[in-house]
């Protein structure tokens, strides 16, 4: 296989279908004016369910964006990932017809699969029989679907892979695609991720993790590094990013967001602990050629658990040493949810938008800060220069990822 | 009453109208692949209660398609 070594990722396209917005303008303004997307159950008649609240997307329409024979065959996640991807190709003004199709990758991260239809199938098999059964399930609930069919849909032909890492699925996706760029296998990436768990059976499968709020008032139930923090609240959607090595965007006169200087994955074989992924910040920060003092804001995993944020507020705390109480950390998915596979490519996109627009992501107030948590925590909408962010995120098990995002 | 039933069943595939004649051929005109054949069948199940396998090597229009339900039917006790 021809490798060429390339030493810039840069990124050319956002695509987002999210609970705060369809569309990275929507979805921009509500975050930055902390408008939450946090709202009781409405999908399905959550009465007598542990989980009461979610960050749902009330107001996508797939036929808008997707050929109406892809979506009779696949999931709503799929959708949100076929949706998103138009979006980013869109967003980058790139025909990917004009490009050479064994040079285009999808790194794609998914954790929980494709739950309406798991549902549906379920339905068919008990009340109608194994013949009746629709001929999609197999695929269509499948981790992999959302790849597949932006794959399809697009004739791409590159090195491509999905990841499920519980919440580091996205983060994972991101990583492994900036690598097939640097190490010469792609010239264009989609890396992003999609996940739509909000069915009866996905949120209460997810429930049972212990890691979800039970909490029933939606401006309360999310509220990472909050003293009284309740667990996590989930979303859905979808966010696909550009990825490109410096030299194609170049040469097509691309309009470049950012690059994405340094990524970096550890694990820590004892999730209660941070040692790894305080290494993890550490080294992605070292590898960007930077110190701590660089870092305009943080993105932490923040997903909302008391033993999570406590962990990671721990290694941001070492981190920054002095720094700590003064640099900027907020955690916008307090306002759609976490979205596992569709998680940190979404933070990574509050960046870019950052750097665009000067303005900071928000994130929900926080009642009572935890003693444990003392950081800057921007509740409040704000604008500052951005140069330099960094992105974290960690599944449950302890795979960390750090990522530092700059101008490019 | 068969033919409406066949083209509903194409129209929630998402297959245009236009296209949906009696001498469309199921794969070569309508680019039907074999998940969507199968659904064609669980379909017609479903609505007229007849089990009709389309998934022959040989490619049919969809008048022949209608032949073999109406078949499938006057053979099926009621």
């Amino acid at each position: 296989m021809q490798s060429k070594t390339r030493d810039k990722v840069v990124i050319t396209g956002i695509g987002i279908v999210n609970p705060a917005g369809v569309g990275k303008e929507e979805f921009w303004d509500n975050i930055t004016t902390g408008k939450s997307a946090i709202r009781s159950i409405s999908r399905f008649d959550a009465t007598g369910f542990p989980t009461q609240v979610a960050g749902e997307i009330v107001n996508f329409q797939p036929a808008d964006f997707i050929p109406r024979r892809f979506i009779v065959k696949t999931d709503r996640f799929t959708h949100y990932a076929l949706a998103a991807a138009e979006l980013a190709l869109k967003d980058a003004n790139l025909d990917l017809e004009q490009e050479d199709s064994y040079r285009v990758g999808v790194w794609f991260g998914n954790n929980a699969g494709g739950w309406d239809i798991c549902e549906r199938g379920f339905y068919e098999l008990y009340n109608d029989g194994p013949t009746m059964v629709n001929p999609w399930q197999a695929t269509a609930w499948f981790p992999t679907a959302a790849q597949g069919y932006v794959t399809i849909r697009y004739g791409i032909r590159g090195y491509s892979k999905s990841f499920v890492c519980d919440r580091a699925s996205g983060a994972s996706g991101l990583h492994f695609g900036v690598k097939s760029i640097l190490q010469g296998h792609n010239d264009i990436v989609l890396a992003g991720g999609s996940e739509a768990p909000i069915t009866r059976f996905g949120m209460t499968c997810y429930y049972e993790t212990g890691e979800v709020s039970a909490a029933t008032d939606p401006e309360t139930a999310y509220q990472p590094f909050d003293r009284d923090r309740s667990g996590m609240v989930l979303g859905e959607g979808s966010t696909v990013l550009i990825l490109e090595s410096e030299q194609h965007a170049t040469a097509r006169g691309a309009k470049v967001y950012g690059e994405v200087i340094s990524s970096c994955m550890t694990t820590d074989s004892d999730p209660t602990k941070g040692t790894h992924f305080e290494r993890c910040i550490r080294r992605a920060i070292a590898d960007a050629n930077l110190t701590s003092a660089d870092i305009d804001v943080v993105l932490p995993e923040g997903c909302g658990t008391q033993a999570s944020d406590r962990v990671e507020a721990q290694a941001l705390q070492a981190v920054f040493g002095e720094q700590a109480p003064d640099v900027p950390v907020t955690v916008p998915k307090s306002f759609y949810g976490h979205l596992y596979g569709a998680s940190c490519v979404t933070e990574v996109a509050c960046s870019l938008l950052s750097m665009e627009t000067g303005k900071l992501p928000t994130m929900q107030k926080i009642s009572h800060l935890d003693p444990e948590c003392q950081l800057n925590f921007v509740t409040q909408s704000s604008d500052s220069q951005v140069d330099f962010t960094l992105v974290n995120s960690r599944a449950r098990e302890g795979v960390n990822a750090s990522f530092v995002i700059g101008r490019g | 009453m068969v033919i409406d039933a066949l083209k509903d069943i194409l129209l929630d595939l998402g297959i245009p109208e236009e296209s949906i004649t009696d001498t469309a051929l199921l794969r070569k005109d309508l680019q039907l692949d074999s998940t969507e054949t199968v659904d064609i069948s669980l379909g017609l199940k479903r609505r007229l209660g007849v089990n009709v396998k389309l998934e022959s090597r040989k490619d049919m229009t969809l008048a022949e398609v209608c032949d073999m339900i109406d078949k499938a039917m006057a053979a099926t006790p009621s």
